[in-house]
């Protein structure tokens, strides 16, 4: 069984990388290579690196920026932003990373998901799904730069799953870089919705929320504030979890 | 000992990690190639993986590389299969109905199933289990590490004499590694799995 992971997510505005709160008021907090390089210094379990200016500016994530942090790595890579059709799919695949996100792409082309799957795989294909706030189940995003869906997550994520994606990104917009812990009700009913591993993100403030995502049903944890603005590692992370007798990944 | 090592390029996914993790084994003669008419021969053929099968077999096809493995295959060269380059070696896929894989190793393709109480894809580190007449050096390290996975389906070998490794997924057992005489298969991808991949990658050098 694989074991559960802890997912560093850098976010980049295309050049720098840069952290917000709620999907908004993106600041810079540092140079992109040195951010990848410490991160594959730590060797952690994944690295994830999303482009969150990408669909808002109708472009995609900067294909040289992936090939950039392929090279500097021997890890799994997850890569998203503004990516809509297949083309853009295959030049980041052959860039170097291993899975690659789609949110708004797939409202904008309700069949990119299934033709993703079919060309590339499933295990290739993760479809990012965002809650509004902690309290609804009721109202998503896919990016967080939508209006507003008005659809059931629950709904969406089944879609996705039988439309071919391979993982869901879920995400809380409300709680994206605040730090104030993590929404594990929208984790636990998305988890037991659907047959496909979920990667849990927003909210993370210390390894306990960590945690309790995964026993919520998150397969793994993406985590970006955390890691960037306080003492906690991904290492601590996957020590802890496996003093609280979690399968964690056999490290040097 | 230096090796002549050829990569095929499907066009589907990057293999730069793969040929930075054959470089950082000893200094090798690697070289990419994109159709079957660059091939030069070589020690060793690599197929990578990324994609569906049918896609794959499609490139392959149409990049001439079917007989170049062919070929090199019946001079004895060693082949490795990564991901779905493993699966490739087999003789069909649930993934893609009707159409043929390579069939060097008998055996089939198919999904792994929900009932087996795991989530699908199997995503992430896991490790393996070697069987007892393994070709490897360091079988004891192996079976302590864990290696990357991300795929939906699973090999069924036909002959347990060709099953290199297994892991366990829910309540199953599926094949992780397979092997034949010149052939070796990982279901995982080594380039993807840090310093254990890395020095996994060495013992393939050396059964070379």
């Amino acid at each position: 069984m694989a074991k559960v992971r802890v997912s560093p997510t850098i976010l980049t505005n295309g050049i720098s990388i840069v952290k917000g709160t709620e999907f908004n008021n993106e600041r810079t907090v540092g140079s992109f290579t040195a951010a990848v390089n410490l991160f594959a210094m730590r060797d952690v379990d994944e690295l994830t690196i999303l482009d969150v200016n990408a669909s808002r500016e109708k472009r995609h994530i900067d294909v040289n920026l992936v090939k950039l942090a392929a090279d500097s790595v021997n890890i799994p890579l997850c890569v998203g932003g503004g990516v809509n059709d297949l083309f853009t799919f295959e030049k980041l695949l052959r860039a170097g990373a291993d899975k690659i996100v789609v949110g708004f792409g797939a409202i904008e082309r309700p069949e990119l998901i299934k033709k993703l799957s079919q060309r590339f795989g499933s295990q290739a294909v993760v479809l990012s799904i965002d809650a509004k706030t902690e309290n609804s189940l009721e109202a998503a995003t896919l990016s967080g730069t939508l209006p507003v869906l008005n659809k059931n997550i629950i709904d969406l994520a089944r879609e996705g799953s039988e439309a071919g994606a391979g993982e869901i990104l879920l995400q809380t917009i409300s709680l994206e870089g605040t730090m104030r812990g993590m929404n594990n009700n929208l984790i636990e009913q998305v988890s037991s919705a659907v047959p496909i591993p979920i990667i849990a993100g927003s909210g993370a403030s210390n390894y306990e929320d960590i945690y309790q995502a995964i026993c919520s049903g998150a397969s793994s944890v993406s985590a970006g504030a955390i890691f960037q603005f306080t003492e906690h590692t991904p290492k601590g992370a996957r020590e802890y979890l496996k003093s609280r007798g979690m399968e964690t990944r056999i490290s040097y | 000992m230096p090796l002549s090592i050829e990569v095929l390029d499907l066009g589907l996914n990057n293999i730069g990690s793969l040929v930075n993790g054959i470089n950082s084994t000893g200094d090798h003669k690697v070289r990419v190639i994109n159709n079957g008419n660059e091939s030069q021969g070589s020690d060793l053929l690599i197929i990578p993986g990324v994609g569906s099968f049918g896609a794959a077999m499609e490139e392959l096809t149409n990049r001439d590389f079917t007989e170049t493995i062919y070929k090199h295959h019946e001079l004895n060269g060693r082949i490795l299969g990564i991901c779905l380059g493993m699966q490739l070696l087999t003789e069909n896929s649930e993934e893609s109905p009707g159409i043929s894989g390579l069939g060097l190793i008998p055996g089939k393709v198919q999904k792994i199933p929900n009932s087996w109480g795991s989530k699908v894809p199997h995503v992430g580190w896991d490790g393996i289990t070697l069987s007892n007449n393994n070709p490897l050096k360091n079988t004891g390290e192996w079976n302590t590490k864990d290696f990357y996975f991300v795929h939906s389906f699973r090999v069924v070998a036909e002959d347990p004499s060709n099953v290199l490794a297994t892991t366990r997924l829910g309540k199953y057992d599926f094949v992780s590694a397979i092997h034949s005489e010149n052939i070796i298969g990982f279901q995982f991808h080594p380039e993807k799995s840090s310093i254990a991949g890395k020095n996994l990658l060495s013992d393939v050098i050396e059964w070379i």
